[in-house]
């Protein structure tokens, strides 16, 4: 009995020495950490391109193996009639397996998303390896994978700090939205569209991606997070920039911080508000059918710069501000509104608020739920309050203008 | 002293319940695939649950010191008794490979994706035929370490959802799905019989309790407070993933693990999860095939039943490989026919039992007054 | 090449008994006849020099026998001598050569007289041994620093001087059919079980072995299961230790000729716990026991989850350290396991090394390898830094366990994990602990199931095991057991 548990014993040891099926070396694996999904025109192909790190370059230690002052990422491409398809085609160009683990970044081209993205995320969620959380972005005026293949003087892996810099846009300065794969997915599903990030090369594109693009202080060309996409059943549709996606961020409760620039009755002169914290609340009611949405605004903030030469130790200066304030903020989410319910796209959600509060009433608004949006009303209401002004009271213009008189 | 009978504390026995109970219900989405307040089902399960396991208990109640296949001999008779036995030993066998066969698939699904079943079969196997070879005490004893492991995952698991910011409490409403007739339905059988009529299988275990009267306070905490993790942890997944990805993912928890990022430090920490499965899954397992070598051992006299862990182990392990071509295959049976077999077993089967002891009692009660 | 010893009786012939004596020692050069006239009887004292006190035996020949008179005339030689002698010795009667034999290899001076059938054997035992200091393996920073030498009535005193207790019971037996060895079992009567002292004497009775060297052998001779890396039995070179454990209900065994002391039944948390702990403060000593423990896991698990981690699941690590990794690994030609075990050997044979080399060499040499080894490993492109460190951690932590032999067990361990981790990641190595707790589930150490309190639960010596509980002001704090 002994001999046989043995024998066993020792069979067991040589089995790990057939190379076990699942153990990849580091050393075997590209590490892709950012993708882009184009449409090849005239087909229905798609053509996906990686971006992969060169670890050998990343390192002190290595740097003496690789080819010194290479750059830290590679680019390939290859297409396919599926995603799955041409990530296992690329396997011809890329010199090790494609590891999707570490994922960031997911770029869409503009031409492929205006074809619709329905079709682009059963992989990714299908798949284990992909992050559900990696950020999306759509290219604007380029292709995916321009915008894959950039190398940026600060960071060495350009597709993190893209999707650091989309994430850290939209809680300071709200003019985009940061959405990762989950969310786009749940938004698809639901009743309303989801809200995208575009992205632009400003600057020479031919030099984006070679090398003196990050050995240069003013590198000549950049990559620039710019505008929400429109979409309609998933297919864009046109783009919200500036105010009208600030306008979004609120409506959807997404807005963490931005800058108001509020003029005050001299000409030139302006207020500074830095929201700092905002709630919004959509009721949602039916009257005689038809949709009525209250949207409630509650936002606090700071002054953050003044060039008024107001009393600002005075209660009723404060009020005139907030007052502003509120009514900037109301004009702008009016303004995305209009212009949303013009494209017929529900991107600010209010569908799935309805099918929260009405569950059976939606299910007969639902078919027609893009022109019924159109048509319905909205009310907004907008509570500010400026709660400090940072490490001064009044400013030393007004000082200036007392000392003159 | 050295070398005692093997008997079991309540503790133990508390321990190795939950763990039975966490199964696979902890890391997949239960109930039917169309609702999304699992979690509310569950907490409707529960007295129904209760009532259950009030059932299994009362027969133990009534003779002490037999096993399940025992007592059934006692209250049918040895004829009818056999049939009803082999079922149960076939169900306990079929359901034991079917956890097996679970519990590889989801692993290979989500990490092992080029390893073949049979060797992660294999190896979680003949753990088990180990750990019940040195006797069913091993087992509970090892559950009593493991729960420890498990709470700790659980409580790391939990704070990193908290603090990762992506529970989004929205997505609880409408709380019933749209439908409370879902809801109910899904309670009603599919949850009572997934995973908290299985408990039947400690039928053969109550015996071995070194003090019988806690077997009813032991189970109603265990089901208790199994029912509330299940919720809690369902629910959870409900608000991480939103709805559709909820209802769709084969295996849920780890996709709702999978998106945690927590200052970018502490990311992807599927290994919680798969961890959680395994030793869940290892100690249902386990369980099931003592519950089996147990009734075998006592439906064909043979006295040490240790020896019976390899065979029932290498049968399990077959069976686990060949049972379905496909996992969509095996959760296809399981929605049908494995319901079926589970309600026909672990409810029908006692219920029968019941109604007859009831009878044979009355009919002597009447002969003893005439 | 024994030569049975005859048990025959003593023959009132003082001359044969002599030779016989002489002649089943081999005419020994250690054996000392010192022949002398006791009021005209022709005695013999016989001894070896080296096992008798010198001083005690001077004592002895000059003040008793030499200058011994007999006062009664009816009373046999013998019974007067024995009566009158050195009383502070231990005088026994003996009528057989064999016990003769034994006595005098045991230390004993033998009196014969002619025409006398018995013969006199006194207790003289003595001869050089290591003065008692510090226990060389178990060190701790606040606490008696006496640790036992090779004697087994010094290491047998030491526990007496602590536990002045008239409960406190000792057992000696002779073990071994070759080296006839002392060995002795200490125990506080009405604490400790009573079947628990039954069985320990009993194995130690059945022991069938022909030399007990050290505790070791006794070790392995009485535990219950030799096939499992854990061991049964707990050792210690402190008397301060065995004395903690008397007091919870334990058997110390002590076996002379070394200074290392067993107790039995043993547990596995016993292992992780210091007397050290009991003399600092309660919080300071939690912490130092939770970080024992912390270490344990390090250093039975670092390298697997390292291996599992880098060749399985990747996605678990942050992103900048996995590049980071990558980048290290660029360099290096073997796979993760293969570069694991030569740091994981490399450093065993330092450690062995270390503490075979010379003590003056012995610190310079280890530090200096290790340092230079893998630095200038990581040079050569055969292994990564991040490689060296974790194995440099886990080498260290193994070093936090108070108890040696726990500490090998789980350096052998380690390599089987290495292996587990490597075939299968995570999984292997869940699989692989779940096997390594049943089995420890299973263990009995003289019935005492080896993981408790932790397994079967008892909430109250739980306690102690991972924290150290506050002593209570009342005197009740005697523990069940």
């Amino acid at each position: 009995m002994k001999r046989i548990v043995a024998i066993l014993v020792l069979l067991s040891v040589c089995l790990p020495v057939t190379g076990c099926w699942n153990s990849r070396e580091l050393t075997d694996m590209s590490i892709v950490v950012g993708m882009g999904i184009d449409s090849v025109p005239n087909s229905n192909d798609y053509s996906v391109s990686f971006q992969i790190v060169n670890a050998g370059a990343l390192s002190a230690q290595g740097g003496a193996q690789v080819g010194m002052g290479a750059l830290p990422i590679v680019t390939y491409s290859s297409q396919d009639n599926s995603l799955f398809g041409a990530l296992r085609k690329a396997s011809r160009k890329v010199p090790r397996r494609l590891f999707f683990g570490h994922i960031q970044l997911v770029v869409i081209g503009e031409e492929a998303a205006k074809k619709g993205i329905n079709d682009l995320f059963d992989f990714m969620e299908r798949s284990h390896e992909v992050r559900l959380s990696s950020t999306v972005l759509i290219s604007r005026g380029t292709t995916a994978e321009e915008i894959v293949s950039i190398v940026t003087p600060l960071e060495k892996t350009p597709s993190i700090g893209i999707s650091r810099k989309s994430r850290i846009t939209s809680q300071v300065w709200a003019e985009n939205a940061d959405t990762n794969v989950k969310e786009i997915i749940n938004d698809l599903v639901g009743p309303g569209e989801p809200i995208i990030g575009g992205i632009q090369i400003i600057g020479d594109r031919k030099l984006a991606s070679t090398e003196r693009n990050a050995k240069n202080a003013q590198p000549p060309s950049y990559v620039l997070i710019n505008g929400i996409s429109l979409m309609k059943k998933g297919k864009l549709i046109g783009w919200m920039d500036n105010h009208l996606a600030r306008g979004v961020m609120w409506t959807r409760n997404e807005m963490k911080g931005t800058v108001m620039n509020l003029p005050c009755e001299e000409a030139g002169t302006k207020d500074v508000v830095v929201v700092v914290r905002s709630i919004t609340k959509v009721k949602p009611s039916l009257q005689e059918g038809k949709p009525k949405f209250l949207i409630h605004i509650k936002e606090e903030g700071v002054l953050g710069e003044t060039t008024c030469s107001d009393d600002l130790n005075n209660r009723d200066a404060m009020k005139r501000i907030q007052d502003k304030w509120a009514a900037q903020t109301k004009k702008e989410v009016a303004a995305t509104i209009t212009a949303a319910q013009k494209a017929e796209s529900d991107v600010l959600g209010f569908g799935s608020f309805l099918q929260k509060s009405y569950p059976k009433q939606w299910k007969k608004l639902e078919k027609n739920w893009p022109q019924t949006f159109a048509e319905s009303e909205y009310e907004i209401q907008v509570e500010t309050y400026i709660r400090r002004a940072g490490m001064r009271g009044s400013s030393f213009k007004k000082q200036m203008i007392e000392a003159e008189e | 002293m050295l070398g005692n009978k093997q008997t079991i504390s309540s503790k133990q026995l508390l321990s190795l319940m939950i763990l039975f109970e966490f199964g696979t219900a902890i890391v997949v989405h239960i109930g039917l695939e169309s609702n999304h307040a699992t979690w509310l089902s569950i907490l409707i399960a529960l007295p129904g649950a209760l009532l259950l396991y009030g059932l299994y208990r009362y027969l133990y109640r009534q003779y002490p010191d037999l096993i399940v296949s025992g007592y059934i001999r006692k209250i049918v008779g040895p004829y009818l008794s056999w049939p009803l036995n082999l079922s149960i030993l076939a169900y306990f066998i079929y359901n034991a490979s079917r956890n097996l066969r679970e519990a590889g698939d989801l692993l290979i699904a989500s990490v092992y994706d080029e390893t073949p079943l049979f060797i992660i079969n294999t190896t979680m196997a003949l753990v088990m035929i180990y750990v019940l070879s040195k006797g069913v005490e091993v087992l509970f004893r090892l559950a009593q370490v493991y729960i420890l492991v498990i709470l700790f995952l659980g409580i790391t698991g939990l704070l990193a959802v908290s603090f990762s910011g992506e529970m989004e409490f929205s997505n609880l409403f409408p709380i019933n799905g749209g439908d409370w007739r879902n809801v109910i339905q899904t309670a009603y059988p599919s949850i009572l019989l997934f995973p908290f009529s299985e408990l039947f299988a400690f039928s053969t275990i109550f015996p071995l309790l070194n003090n019988s009267k806690e077997a009813g306070r032991t189970g109603t905490a265990a089901i208790l407070f199994s029912g509330l993790v299940l919720s809690l942890t369902q629910g959870v997944q409900l608000l991480v993933l939103g709805n559709s990805i909820y209802v769709r993912s084969t295996f849920s928890l780890l996709t709702t693990i999978s998106v945690i990022n927590v200052a970018d430090f502490l990311q992807r920490l599927d290994a919680i999860v798969m961890l959680l499965l395994i030793i869940c899954v290892f100690f249902k397992m386990s369980l099931y095939c003592y519950a089996v070598m147990a009734i075998w051992g006592d439906l064909f006299r043979i006295p040490n039943t240790n020896k019976l862990a390899a065979p029932v182990g290498i049968v399990i392990l077959f069976m686990s490989i060949f049972s379905a071509w496909s996992f969509p295959e095996h959760t296809d049976e399981g929605q049908r026919s494995s319901m079926v077999m589970l309600f026909l077993v672990t409810v029908a089967i006692p219920l029968f039992l019941l109604l007859v002891h009831f009878a044979r009692k009355t009919f002597r009660r009447l002969r003893e007054v005439s | 090449m024994n030569k049975t010893i005859s048990a025959d009786r003593i023959s009132t012939n003082l001359e044969m008994n002599l030779h016989e004596i002489k002649a089943s020692l081999g005419s020994s050069s250690d054996l000392v006849f010192k022949r002398f006239t006791l009021e005209g009887i022709q005695a013999a004292a016989v001894y070896v020099d080296g096992l008798i006190d010198r001083h005690i035996v001077h004592d002895l020949l000059f003040d008793s026998f030499f200058s011994l008179t007999f006062d009664v005339p009816s009373k046999s030689p013998l019974e007067q001598i024995k009566h009158k002698g050195l009383s502070s010795i231990n005088v026994q009667s003996m009528s057989t050569i064999n016990d003769i034999v034994l006595a005098i290899l045991s230390g004993n001076t033998i009196l014969l007289l002619q025409q006398c059938e018995e013969a006199l054997s006194y207790e003289t035992c003595g001869g050089e041994v290591r003065p008692v200091t510090e226990p060389s393996s178990q060190i701790v920073i606040r606490g008696p620093k006496d640790g036992f030498n090779e004697s087994i009535s010094t290491n047998v005193a030491l526990v007496r001087r602590r536990i002045k207790n008239s409960n406190l019971w000792l057992e000696t037996m002779q073990v071994g059919s070759v080296t006839h060895t002392e060995v002795a079992i200490m125990y506080l009567n009405g604490t400790a079980k009573q079947e628990i002292i039954d069985e320990v004497r009993r194995r130690l009775q059945n022991i069938d072995y022909e030399s007990i060297l050290e505790s070791g052998y006794i070790e392995n001779l009485i535990e219950e299961q030799t096939y499992t890396p854990f061991p049964t039995l707990f050792n210690t070179e402190r008397p301060d230790t065995v004395a903690a454990h008397i007091l919870e209900g334990r058997i110390a065994v002590f076996v002379d000729g070394t200074p290392f002391a067993l107790v039995a039944p043993t547990t596995f948390f016993m292992f992780f716990q210091s007397a050290e702990d009991y003399y600092h403060r309660t919080d300071v000593s939690s912490g130092i026991r939770l970080l024992r423990y912390i270490s344990l896991f390090i250093s039975m698990f670092g390298p697997s989850i390292y291996i599992a981690s880098i060749t399985f699941h990747q996605e678990m690590i942050p992103t900048p350290l996995l590049l980071s990794l990558a980048s290290q690994r660029e360099s290096v030609p073997f796979p993760a396991l293969v570069e694991a075990l030569i740091m994981e050997v490399s450093f065993e044979i330092l450690r062995e090394a270390g503490i075979r080399m010379p003590r003056a060499i012995g610190q310079a040499v280890s530090i200096v390898g290790a340092l230079v080894l893998g630095q200038a490993a990581v040079q050569a492109g055969i292994v990564s830094s991040a490689m060296v460190i974790v194995v440099a951690l886990t080498g260290i932590s193994s070093f936090t366990t108070p108890s040696f032999n726990a500490a090998l067990s789980i350096r052998l361990l380690r390599f089987a994990v290495m292996f587990c981790s490597a075939f299968l990641g995570f999984f292997g190595i869940a699989m692989f602990s779940i096997l390594m707790i049943a089995h420890m589930c299973g263990l009995r150490s003289f019935g005492e199931p080896y993981l408790s309190p932790l397994t079967p639960l008892r909430p109250n010596e739980l306690k102690d095991t991972f924290v150290r509980r506050t002593f209570k002001r009342s005197s009740s704090n005697r523990r069940p057991n």
